[in-house]
């Protein structure tokens, strides 16, 4: 089993990233690692955000300015 | 931020479903309703959408391609402007839209009245619609929502 799994939302505006997210995390199994990459700002609030509504966890944010990095551990 | 954590802690409590009713074949308000469904599926708020009168012509095939805007249609020259500026910063068109609403598990109902009325028949609708029903199927979502749209 594969235990990352990267996806890009670069150029994608919303509500895109989101709904990516949550496709990939539907295809998943748990502990599985979520890395979405995006350049929406918006985005950056609304998937964490999302991810807390769902019950997932937040590894890591990494906001680089220009684009940004969630880590998400499927849990649910 | 500081907001998030409160609506975090009463979505927890809340969160219980959305529907949306679709009334207006319109390609603006579809886009509107699909992009709300979407983006509340992908937050785990289960969502239903029932499609009735103009609203129907959304879920048949080509329906999504055919659809007018509200305002400013233009003989579709209005149209052909906003679809090229969705495209140009990359917001998902209704076809896509309508895809992820599948494959999110977003309930697509058709209203059985509608169709009878507008001589729509059941092979004629996208794949993505779920169920064919009457108002009551509609109604039992509610009941079980607390988001209410009507476009």
């Amino acid at each position: 089993m594969v235990e990352e799994i990267k996806i890009s939302t670069i150029g994608l505006n919303c509500p895109k990233p989101l709904i990516e997210t949550r496709k990939a995390l539907n295809k998943m199994e748990l502990n599985q690692i979520l890395i979405v990459e995006g350049d929406h700002r918006v985005s950056l609030d609304e998937i964490p955000q999302a991810m807390k509504d769902i019950g997932n966890e937040i590894l890591s944010i990494d906001d680089q300015g220009d684009k940004w990095i969630i880590k998400i551990k499927k849990v649910i | 931020m500081d907001h998030q954590n409160k609506e975090g802690d009463i979505k927890m409590v809340e969160k219980k479903g959305m529907t949306i009713l679709l009334h207006s074949g319109d390609l603006d308000k579809a886009i509107a309703a699909f992009i709300i469904a979407t983006g509340a599926a992908s937050k785990g708020i289960p969502t239903t959408m029932f499609f009735t009168f103009w609203g129907l012509n959304i879920v048949k095939q080509g329906g999504a391609e055919k659809a007018k805007l509200s305002k400013m249609n233009m003989a579709g020259l209005g149209k052909k402007m906003i679809i090229g500026k969705m495209k140009k910063n990359n917001v998902a068109s209704l076809q896509e839209l309508i895809k992820d609403a599948g494959e999110l598990g977003v309930r697509l109902l058709a209203c059985e009245m509608t169709m009878d009325l507008m001589n729509v028949p059941k092979d004629s609708l996208i794949p993505e619609v779920t169920e064919i029903c009457g108002v009551g199927a509609y109604l039992d979502a509610a009941l079980n929502s607390n988001i209410h749209q009507v476009f």
